[in-house]
């Protein structure tokens, strides 16, 4: 008996020791999407006004972890943010009004850059800076601080990584590699992490290290970039032909970081680290200016005691080399009474800049029963201001003298700028303050693996939160939210489940070995009540090549003269080439047997570039349409949360070998419909173009009817569907046209894994009813409603290979690329060059 | 200044250690079943935590925990 227990507790302690401690608890194979919304909220402007909108940032993340082998795992990322909105540009004296809103349109200002730079301006002898009354006409010292706000259009970040893991019994060595790109940063990084187990794997080491270099590749604002003085910065500002001011850096980083994990007693763990990065090169932010006040020391007060004074903004200039420090301090202690987790973490911060941070967190997880846990959270943090960081500068010299000499020849002297200090920065960022944060994460944990979660979490940053006071000034103060959706799928759970399942009962996984290609949706119906299908679909279209018109292909000229207005002839530009990425989550639950109910949110970002016609109209870029076509020779892009579709199959019949299903679907206009360019040249530039808007803008009802067949390793397949507007028109004035599809395909399986298919496909598509309602310019023919849909047939082809067993089983991925081949398109557009549709869904 | 830049590291380094190896009693691998928990990881809620860790970053000085990554600017 005394043998037989201690063999099961040695073979308890073989198994349990192959679990390391840090990363036993999270599976080693799942899939996740991640879509968070974080927003700033309105900032006190104090007597100044500015409508720009509050920045806001949509980001989505999905990735997967695999095993290759028992030691082998691989993981992949990729994430995604888009954001638009106001930041401050620079801070500034209220006294000289440096927020401006706009008299002939409420919605939006024109330009910083007036109130950059702004005109009489007058200190007192004490240099506050003095503020005239406009009642009493008289002025005043007003020493307030205020930021400026300015804005920008939408904007595109994306990352991706990919990392290869190997496990020994007792330690494990990781590797990862990725590269992130937004129009203006650059960056790719490189990292390794190691993990070694002692003490019956009570203790573990994390040794890692880390590498990041990254390019800054900036234009400064048009409006803006006049007013900014960039002379002081060397070669790192250089002027283009199109007189565009283009601020190029490089960084390197360095990390080296060192952790000690320990689990302390039965229910209580602890992980200390401290980490050590090394920064080298242009850190500083480029859309971020110091305000610089230059009163004359030789200039004598008037009778009122007023003393002239000039306003410059430089670009800031940070250090080029930062040395930070970082501890960590991570507890987890189990509270037996609730069947709770209290993790406690603390963070000490510092570096070379002389900025100390200090950040305390808590959250408390609280599983409530059946799957469900509530995690409230608060978080506080704090930090000193950088030893250069300053609201505004004052120099104590002449902003420029102007002198004649005996033959009445001028003599102008700018400013010194070696009386500067030689580094400042105003960005609130740097500065003292303190910022509390708290939240509620709810979790779902359904059986099989699959884990969704919600949270919220309000951020409030304030001067006075300041560890020991002294902070910033209540200007500064800002709040925010972030939101976040998260869907994880523990693929080893669902396997284990799924072939669990099927020893009990044969349930018909069958179809999904074969099922249609990727590029198809509503195909199929969950077999019975209670079975579940997660998927994520991704869609990849472009459009490039030379015009059409119809099924002609059409040169400037015709684009010029008939592209836009036929009768006027005003035509400026043509766009040159238009790219789509879509990311949908596939939800399908089947709460009966004869209804399956499914749910897709989408996410989507477009791209597209422009080029003048040969031969249009040169236009004055300080007029509405002119400063639309020199902004239209940036890139576009705009990106975000698309339409959510809403839908119900029924399986209306079924034979051995065919079935036919139809699908009921409603889309939801959550997509935005009404995005605006910024406002550039001092003009308002309004709507962007129509094929940028990320949603319908209307409820449409979206039907589909199905009807597919299986002969052996042979499937076939036929489905007609429809997009039905429900609205005339959208909040913007227009409503996209209507859409009827018809596709046929057929699709032969090689191995019991892998499936080819060729498919044919025939799109009609109205063309857009109805216009903005609000400022557009029509600058080419994508601004034109006629200039939307047409008749299109594409042929596809796809590949499809589910995993009929292993730790993977039931997963299916799928990819079709769809081969146009004839666009009979409305008014004048681009030709569709293909679409490429990737998915990987998992049943069960 | 070398005190303020090295010393402040090493005695919160010097903490750590002392608390690592002060109270730990011996768990055995069949007593860990609490330390298995879901929720007592101490990374329990990875993805959100980068989300977090990218709003914070984009907002405060103190960036990063000190895990080695990488990334973007979000210098907005």
């Amino acid at each position: 008996m005394a043998v037989t227990k201690s063999k099961a507790l040695h073979l308890l302690t073989v198994a349990a020791l192959a679990l390391p401690l840090t990363t036993v608890f999270a599976s080693d194979e799942d899939a996740y999407f991640q879509y968070g919304h974080y927003e700033d909220g309105e900032r006190n402007l104090f007597t100044t006004k500015s409508a720009f909108k509050p920045i806001e940032v949509d980001s989505l993340q999905s990735g997967a972890r695999l095993k290759l082998s028992d030691r082998v795992r691989l993981a992949f990322n990729y994430t995604q943010d888009t954001w638009s909105g106001a930041t401050p540009i620079t801070t500034a004296l209220l006294a000289f009004n440096p927020n401006h809103e706009s008299t002939t349109r409420a919605k939006t200002i024109s330009g910083a850059s007036p109130y950059l730079q702004p005109s009489n301006l007058y200190v007192d002898k004490q240099f506050n800076p003095l503020q005239l009354d406009a009642k009493t006409q008289k002025y005043s010292a007003n020493n307030q601080l205020v930021h400026t706000l300015s804005t920008a259009s939408p904007e595109t970040r994306k990352q991706g990584g990919i990392g290869i893991g190997y496990d020994w019994d007792e330690a494990s060595l990781d590797a990862g590699a990725g590269t992130s790109v937004e129009p203006d940063y650059q960056s790719v990084f490189g990292n390794v992490g190691l993990r070694l187990d002692f003490n019956q794997k009570l203790t573990s080491v994390n040794l890692g290290a880390s590498y990041t270099a990254s390019e800054t590749n900036s234009m400064l604002d048009h409006d803006a970039s006049p007013y900014i003085e960039t002379s002081t910065f060397g070669t790192r500002v250089q002027t283009l032909k199109n007189g565009v001011k283009l601020v190029t850096g490089s960084k390197d980083d360095w990390t080296g970081s060192l952790g000690l994990t320990q689990v302390l007693n039965k229910s209580a763990l602890i992980e200390g680290s401290v980490s050590y990065t090394a920064s080298n090169g242009y850190m500083s932010n480029p859309y971020k200016v110091v305000e610089i006040l230059f009163v004359d020391p030789t200039k004598k007060a008037d009778s009122e005691g007023k003393i002239d004074a000039k306003l410059l903004p430089f670009l800031e200039q940070r250090p080029e080399q930062r040395n930070q420090w970082t501890e960590n301090l991570r507890f987890v202690q189990h509270i037996a009474a609730l069947d709770a987790a209290l993790h406690l973490d603390y963070r000490f911060y510092h570096d070379d800049w002389g900025i100390n941070a200090h950040t305390i967190s808590s959250d408390w997880i609280q599983p409530i029963g059946d799957g469900w846990s509530l995690t409230p959270r608060v978080r506080y943090y704090s930090q000193n201001a950088a030893d250069f960081y300053t609201p505004y500068l004052l120099s104590k010299q002449a902003a420029s003298t102007i002198k004649f000499d005996d033959n009445g020849n001028i003599t102008r002297t700018s400013y010194n700028p070696k009386l500067f200090p030689q580094n400042y920065s105003s960005d609130y960022r740097l500065s003292g303050y303190g910022a509390l944060s708290g939240g509620l994460t709810v979790t779902k944990k359904f059986a099989k693996g699959l884990e969704l979660q919600a949270g919220a979490e309000y951020y409030t940053h304030a001067g006075n939160l300041k560890l020991g006071g002294g902070g910033e000034g209540n200007y500064a103060d800002f709040d925010g939210y972030l939101v976040n959706a998260a869907l994880n799928v523990d693929l080893a759970a669902l396997a284990t489940a799924n072939s669990a399942h099927s020893e009990h009962s044969h349930h018909a996984h069958h179809h999904h070995g074969t099922g249609a290609p990727a590029g198809v949706m509503f195909d199929h119906v969950l077999a019975n009540a209670g079975d579940v299908m997660i998927g994520y679909r991704y869609m990849y279209a472009n459009q490039a090549g030379q015009m059409q018109n119809g099924t002609n292909p059409v040169g400037d000229k015709t684009l010029l003269n008939q592209s836009c207005d036929p009768v006027l002839k005003q035509c400026f530009v043509t766009p040159q080439e238009m790219s789509m990425n879509m990311h949908m989550l596939d939800l399908m639950y089947a709460p009966t047997d004869w209804l399956t109910l499914m749910l897709m949110p989408q996410f989507m970002d477009m791209h597209m570039t422009m080029r003048d016609l040969n031969g249009a109209a040169d236009l004055n870029m300080l007029t509405p349409l002119g400063a639309a076509v020199t902004h239209s020779r940036h890139e576009h892009t705009t990106g975000g949360v698309g339409d959510t579709g809403m839908y119900a199959l029924f399986n209306i019949l079924k034979f051995s070998n065919q079935q036919l299903n139809v699908s009921l679907g409603i889309s939801a206009p959550t997509g935005d419909s009404a995005i605006q360019l910024r406002d550039t040249h001092q003009q308002d530039l309004g709507f962007i173009h129509y094929g940028m808007q990320l949603g319908s803008g209307t409820w449409d009802f979206k039907p589909a009817i199905t009807y597919t067949a299986n002969i052996d390793d042979w499937s076939f397949g036929a489905q007609l569907n429809g997009t039905k507007r429900l609205e005339n028109q959208s909040k913007s004035g227009f409503a996209l046209g209507d859409i009827f599809q018809a596709t046929v395909w057929g699709s032969y399986s090689w191995m019991n894994w892998l499936a080819t298919s060729v498919r044919g496909v025939y799109t009609l598509q109205g063309a857009l009813n109805g216009s903005y309602n609000g400022i557009y310019h029509q600058i080419g023919a994508m601004d034109f409603p006629n200039s939307y849909g047409g008749r299109f047939v594409d042929v596809g082809f796809g590949v499809a290979a589910s995993m009929p067993d292993g730790s993977l089983q039931g997963n299916r991925i799928s990819f079709e690329w769809l081969q146009p081949v004839h666009d009979d398109v409305n008014g004048y557009q681009l030709p569709r060059e293909g679409a490429l549709s990737a998915t990987w869904s998992y049943a069960f | 200044m070398f005190e303020k830049k090295f010393l402040a590291p090493l005695k919160i380094g010097a903490f750590f250690c002392l608390i690592f190896l002060s109270g730990c009693s011996s768990v055995s691998p069949w007593e860990r079943g609490t330390l298995a928990k879901a929720h007592m990881n101490l990374q329990p809620s990875p993805l959100q935590s980068s989300l977090r860790s990218h709003q914070y970053g984009s907002r405060e000085a103190a960036s990063g925990g000190g895990e080695a990554a990488g990334g973007g600017c979000g210098c907005y």
